[in-house]
């Protein structure tokens, strides 16, 4: 098992939608899973071949790549309970950590 | 004021247009979500100056509600939008042919349709679509021949107002910004509020009933 959770969020353009999906997420991330994630921000209007590999069909989707199975997640990620669960952190979480721990 | 419910039918109506965009165009269409408000008519926020002349596409709705939606650009980007319909080179569209309006009608229908379709799911209330129609005005004068069919009165309209953005990756990742606004009259609105919240207890007991 990878010892990190690797996130990928797709955005569009820099438009306050998107400053809010990133904040959002990023506090999530802090209080639960701090030093145990890997996010990459991808902005469609920038990279539109990575939207197109990923078939992203709307913005802000977060991609949970790793640990599998993949999971997508669409909005602006402001319900924290919905994040956790769509993503299943809740239970990676305690993997994680045992990972990292045992490395 | 925000609605969770309503922002959930949105994120779904927003995903099922992405899918319906993508085969009006041939290409995959990405939609940016964008949280809707619910306004009074006289508050909507849209980013056009009053006197100026605005592209739209209104679709009526009838049945249980009475409403309409709106799909509003400016001139700009209905050139843009018409490029891309048509499968012209970026940059050819000028003016709007009769082939261009056709074709913008049938991206509101998709939009607003879809839109329709959702909040009839969510609701259990029926919805009927009428003719999308092509309009080139000013906002107010837009607006007032919209609701004048709704309501007598303008305070008694309700409007879920958003933006409906998109790009396409295919053209390098092109955004195209519109504005949606679907409004109701107010006790109606009321209706299709409570409706969503009866949806969604229906759903729960569902759930909880079949765990056990």
């Amino acid at each position: 098992m990878a010892a990190k959770c690797i996130l990928k969020l797709y955005v569009t353009g820099q438009t306050a939608n998107s400053e809010r999906a990133i904040k959002n997420l990023k506090s999530v991330l802090e209080t639960e899973l701090k030093g145990l994630y890997t996010l990459k921000v991808i902005d469609v209007l920038k990279h539109p071949q990575l939207a197109e590999e990923d078939k992203i069909l709307a913005t802000p989707t977060l991609t949970k790549v790793l640990p599998h199975p993949v999971r997508k997640i669409i909005g602006d990620l402001s319900d924290k309970e919905k994040v956790l669960l769509g993503l299943d952190l809740t239970v990676e979480k305690e993997q994680l950590v045992d990972a990292k721990q045992g490395m | 004021m925000e609605n969770k419910k309503l922002q959930m039918v949105h994120e779904q109506a927003c995903v099922q247009t992405s899918e319906a965009l993508a085969q009006l165009i041939g290409r995959q269409a990405i939609v940016d979500i964008v949280k809707p408000k619910i306004e009074k008519v006289k508050d909507l926020v849209l980013s056009f100056g009053l006197a100026e002349t605005v592209t739209a596409i209104r679709l009526p709705v009838s049945g249980q509600v009475k409403g309409a939606a709106l799909l509003l650009f400016s001139q700009e980007t209905a050139f843009k939008l018409s490029d891309l319909l048509i499968k012209k080179e970026p940059g050819t569209t000028g003016q709007l042919t009769e082939l261009d309006k056709s074709a913008l009608k049938e991206l509101g229908n998709i939009i607003c349709g879809t839109y329709f379709a959702t909040l009839s799911k969510h609701t259990g209330l029926k919805m009927i679509e009428h003719i999308a129609q092509f309009a080139f005005e000013k906002l107010p004068v837009l607006l007032e021949q919209t609701i004048t069919n709704l309501a007598e009165n303008q305070e008694n309209i309700l409007a879920i107002e958003t933006e409906f953005d998109f790009s396409v990756p295919a053209l390098k990742g092109r955004c195209f910004k519109t504005y949606f606004v679907v409004l109701f009259e107010s006790t109606q609105f009321g209706a299709i509020l409570a409706s969503l919240e009866e949806t969604e207890r229906d759903f729960i007991e569902e759930d909880v009933a079949g765990r056990i």
